[in-house]
């Protein structure tokens, strides 16, 4: 193993560079976070601010209505509700269903493997809305409109997440996994004991990937989901985009409400989702 | 199953289960941990896919009542769906040509900023690390929808705050979603605004997974730092290149929830907003025709499928 | 107004005489129940302020007289609405009882004789039909002769204008009779001051559509055949693309933006349905009793003064299997006055119920439009409004309209009649 003793640069350090190029990041910082900004500002204006001039980043005078409205006209906590439960549950059976198949890719070695994994990729092709309607008698046959199975089991293993584990767990040592073997463990315990504690970063990156995919999900709810008190955020935040008014201040207030928890999950997990992309794996 | 089992039993040749199962465990376990990926791709994906595929080849016409088991009455049209799309019709021409100029715009622009992010970022003495990858990471998790609404009204010609913004600087703003030479240039800079800093960290990671023993003796040698970035770094970082590469093309391709709120459920002026999955998207549920739909949902397939081809074909090149 | 309260005698009357008419009667799920069987029916609509004036109407209303029949509303955003309902159709599972079917929406699911997802209530409706204005209520969502749903509101598409600044310009707005009178009139004294005279949308088709149809043009016959590819319809479009370029029409903006410009005196005159006062009122208050109407100048002799425009139609599916229980609550909302009154109260909108239209309610003089009644201008203008031929690819043509003929001409300068004729060519290819 490596160790890291010190960092060979290809951009050379120095007071007026290093200023330079902290600056550069800053500037690319604050593009990135101007949007958010934006949003979480119109959400404090008064109505019909956003469409005057001149324009500005902050509100003229900070309003809390559009807060009152999202709470009191519509089922802003039910849907909230209903989108933690249902990211929750999926994210954690995808999470694992995903690696279980990434260690298949990344370990073993079985008949029609190279034909398997391009099914993965294909997979990453296909636009699901050819899948939408076929998908939809199948979960009448089921059973299963209008209710919370819908959201969750279809596509609850991500091709994208495979390729991903797949990438991680291809660089756990294979002699690790061979020690266990001989000490006796079994294919199973392997892949408890070994394989998860070393790739925890990239099962915190496929997790908050999944997490936030469910959460964003949009189209095959709406479809499937017909009662509005089981719809998602993502579905009730667009019927307040009502065709004939539209309440903007509102939706901004819900949009930065239901984009804060993956943000702060995000900045919780950060060391270990980062830890996930930047070190990729242990090399051997 | 114990360790003893395994370790003094192995080469008994005893017939039992759990002997069978202790000498074929490699050989058949990767089968169970696909099982549920399996299972659910067999179900939710190769099924419907199947289904779709069938529904390809034909003309919707009309539905079936639920009293008879609901479903639609089908025509069958052989491959003219098909010859359509790549023969007649203009609008899918639009949308592929579309998605190919954001795919190019896309790989063009946005792979220098995400490396250049990187490589500044990888440079030690950096400040504002933690900030930066909080920064970069956050337009890619955040709702399509949410982006759509926020971007709605950054793009306002005459209330948006890019026009606004450009004000500032003396440059006389232009109808970002209006004015159809603009469309396509809007969208690059919401895709990069979206995953330019997400792309980046992957870069980033690959940089962090370059040997530094590797360069520190090529510098030994007398290796220019150039030289050590064009022949060291750069194919250490191949494989984040054919993963930025792909997944970008394929995403541009299937782009359609982002144009999609922006034009207001539209295609944009002239159809400059349109990409393939939104013409499959309004053909198959605004204008009834689901089985030219589902060609378009194929054929976008294999033609992301020959670029994803040739372009693993290229870095294949690339490593020899 | 004792005798504007339902009373369940009524609903019985009505219910027995939908179920003689309507044949329901023979089908299983139209066996009379049980009174106090508890029955829940759905209705799938899109706008939020119709979503509002019916849940008012249960609670006010409907809930008191058919206490064992509740009503589930829901809302599913506009362009959502319709892949929803189709998956829905498809699998013939899932189905709502009734839909709120929005006039453009009408065509695509009712393109196949015999295999129509919505019921026809043409024998339901039977003589109260009569009390209906037809371009408004019924003839949008009529389709091969079968009524498909019932749309409350009489909609006229009327002139309003800034009267206030036409005051300071000094010019008459109740001079000009006909478009060109009332675009040269400005000369140049609108838009000198800053103002454009007209707001007109590049994003629709329907402001387009609006001036033909009032010209005599139609986009379908009752046969379905294309109507548009005629020198009228070169002629109204070449005469939006002089105004547009002159700077005497301008862009509307869409959303928000648009009262933000109405609020900016970026335009002084612009013309809507009567929804649309609605949302005048609601987006920019502070213009009260700066705006009047008028009816819409004119071509010539042959002109309507105004045409209908948007409207949504409550329908039911075959698939219900509460399609009396369904009727009635269409009934309650569209063919009683208390229903359409409440909708007058909640979205300003005019009923399409005639027995209703003496109400002073309606006549009342309105400060928003500087004590005009708008009330009088609607009823007035609902007796010789021109109809539509709505036609089950209406959609479609709309869109090709839109894409080829409306956003090349007004924005890019396109020639009108290459234009048209490309629409048309887009239509028929995906027809």
């Amino acid at each position: 193993m490596l160790l890291k003793t010190k960092r060979v640069n290809i951009i050379g350090p120095g007071r007026v560079n290093l200023m330079f190029m902290n600056s550069v990041v800053l500037v690319g910082v604050l593009l990135t976070a101007i949007p958010f900004i934006y949003m979480i500002t119109a959400s404090f204006r008064q109505q019909g601010e956003l469409y005057s001039l001149p324009v500005t980043i902050m509100p003229r005078e900070w309003h809390g209505h559009n807060y009152v409205k999202l709470f009191g006209d519509t089922n802003f906590v039910i849907w909230y509700g209903n989108t933690i439960f249902t990211a929750g549950l999926r994210t954690a059976l995808g999470v694992y269903f995903a690696a279980l198949a990434g260690a298949a890719f990344a370990k073993y070695e079985f008949r029609f493997k190279r034909f398997f994994f391009f099914l993965v990729l294909a997979t990453l092709t296909l636009p699901f809305q050819v899948l939408l309607v076929p998908l939809f008698l199948m979960m009448r046959d089921f059973g299963w409109v209008d209710t919370y199975w819908a959201v969750i089991v279809p596509g609850i293993v991500v091709a994208f997440n495979i390729f991903l584990m797949r990438q991680y767990i291809e660089s756990v040592p294979d002699e690790l996994m061979d020690a266990a073997r001989i000490d006796g463990a079994s294919e199973f315990g392997i892949f408890h004991r070994i394989i998860l504690p070393l790739v925890r970063p990239a099962l915190g990156v496929v997790a908050i990937l999944t997490f936030v995919n469910t959460w964003n999900d949009f189209l095959w709810p709406l479809i499937v989901l017909h009662d509005d008190t089981k719809y998602l955020l993502s579905i009730g935040i667009a019927t307040m985009d009502g065709p004939y008014d539209v309440e903007i201040g509102a939706i901004m207030a819900a949009s930065f409400l239901s984009t804060l928890p993956i943000l702060i999950v995000f900045i919780l997990m950060q060391r270990q989702i980062i830890a996930g992309l930047t070190q990729g794996a242990i090399r051997g | 199953m114990s360790a003893s089992i395994l370790t003094t039993r192995e080469k008994a040749q005893h017939l039992s289960v759990s002997d069978w199962w202790s000498r074929n465990q490699r050989k058949v376990i990767p089968y169970i941990f696909l099982a549920p990926f399996l299972i659910s791709f067999l179900v939710f994906t190769v099924y419907p896919a199947g289904a779709a595929f069938f529904l390809s080849f034909q003309r919707v016409r009309g539905f079936i009542s639920p009293a008879e088991g609901g479903g639609v009455v089908l025509e069958y049209k052989g491959l003219d769906n098909y010859e359509r799309l790549l023969t007649k019709d203009k609008r899918f021409r639009t949308a592929i040509i579309n998605g190919a100029e954001f795919a190019i715009g896309t790989v063009l622009i946005q792979m220098p900023i995400a490396l250049g992010m990187a490589l500044l970022m990888n440079a030690p003495h950096i400040r504002f690390k933690v900030l930066a990858r909080l920064a970069f990471f956050a337009p890619y998790i955040t709702s399509a929808i949410v982006v759509g609404w926020i971007f709605t009204l950054i793009f306002q010609d005459r209330y948006g705050l890019l026009n606004a913004a450009l004000s500032m600087f003396g440059i006389e703003g232009v109808g970002w979603l209006t004015n159809k030479a603009f469309v396509m240039p809007a969208l690059i800079i919401l895709g990069l605004w979206t995953w330019c800093g997400y792309n980046s960290l992957f870069f980033l990671a690959g940089l962090q997974n370059v040997p530094d023993d590797l360069k520190e003796a090529a510098r030994i040698d007398g290796a220019s730092t150039v030289r050590v970035f064009w022949h060291i770094t750069i194919p250490f970082l191949r494989p984040v290149f054919v993963f930025v590469v792909i997944t970008g093309l394929i995403g541009s391709f299937s782009l359609f929830s982002q144009p999609y709120l922006l034009f207001d459920s539209g295609a944009g002026p002239g159809d400059s907003g349109l990409f393939p999955v939104m013409y499959l998207f309004f053909m198959g549920f605004e204008n009834f025709r689901m089985g030219y739909a589902s060609a378009i949902g194929y054929l976008l397939t294999a033609i992301i499928l020959l670029i994803t081809g040739l372009q693993l074909l290229l870095f294949r090149l690339w490593r020899v | 107004m004792s005798e504007n309260k339902l009373s369940r005698r009524d609903f019985l009357k009505a219910a027995s005489t939908a179920l003689a008419a309507s044949g329901f009667a023979a089908l299983p799920v139209g066996v009379v129940r049980a009174q106090d069987e508890e029955i829940s029916i759905d209705l799938w609509g899109f706008a939020n302020n119709r979503d509002e004036w019916m849940q008012n109407l249960v609670d006010e209303i409907w809930s008191e007289v058919h206490p064992n029949v509740s009503v589930e509303l829901s809302l599913t955003p506009y362009s959502d609405l319709w892949p929803k309902l189709q998956a829905a159709f498809v699998a013939g599972a899932g189905i709502p009882d009734m839909v709120d079917i929005e006039i453009s929406a009408m065509g695509q699911f009712v393109r196949e004789a015999g295999s129509e997802p919505y019921a026809p209530l043409n024998d339901l409706l039977g003589d109260q039909l009569d009390d209906l204005s037809i371009p408004s209520a019924t003839k949008p969502w009529t389709v091969r002769g079968n009524i498909y749903g019932i749309g409350n509101e009489v909609n006229p598409v009327l002139l309003y204008y800034r009267h206030d600044i036409f005051d300071e310009l000094g010019l008459d707005i109740d001079a000009p009779g006909t478009w060109d009178e009332f675009v040269n009139m400005l000369g140049d004294g609108a838009m000198g001051a800053g103002h454009g005279l007209f707001a007109i949308s590049t994003q629709w088709w329907g402001d387009f559509y609006i001036q033909f149809h009032q010209a005599g043009g139609e986009f379908f016959d009752a046969d379905g055949n294309v109507q548009l590819m005629s020198d009228l319809a070169v002629e109204i479009l070449t005469w939006q693309q002089e105004q547009m370029n002159s700077g005497v029409y301008v862009d509307r903006g869409s959303g928000d933006a648009h009262y933000a410009l109405m609020n900016e005196e970026a335009f002084i005159t612009v013309w809507g349905a009567p929804w649309y006062q609605g949302f005048m009122k609601q987006n920019a208050p502070d213009l009260e009793g700066k705006w009047k109407m008028r009816y819409l100048p004119l071509w010539d002799e042959n002109s309507y003064a105004t045409v209908p425009r948007g409207g949504t139609g409550m329908g039911i599916t075959t698939a219900s299997e509460n399609k009396e229980e369904s009727w009635e609550f269409i009934r309650i909302c569209n063919l009683t006055a208390e229903g359409s009154l409440l909708a007058f109260r909640r979205m300003n909108l005019f009923p399409s119920y005639i027995p209703v239209w003496d109400r002073e309610e309606l006549l009342r003089t309105d400060d928003y439009f500087s004590g005009q009644k708008p009330g009088e201008f609607i009823a007035e203008a609902a007796a010789g409004m021109a109809e539509v031929n709505v036609d089950p690819y209406w959609t479609l043509f709309t869109d090709s309209v839109l894409r080829l003929a409306v956003q090349p001409v007004m924005l890019d300068g396109a020639d009108p009649r290459t234009a048209l004729e490309e629409a048309i060519d887009d239509f028929e290819f995906n027809k």
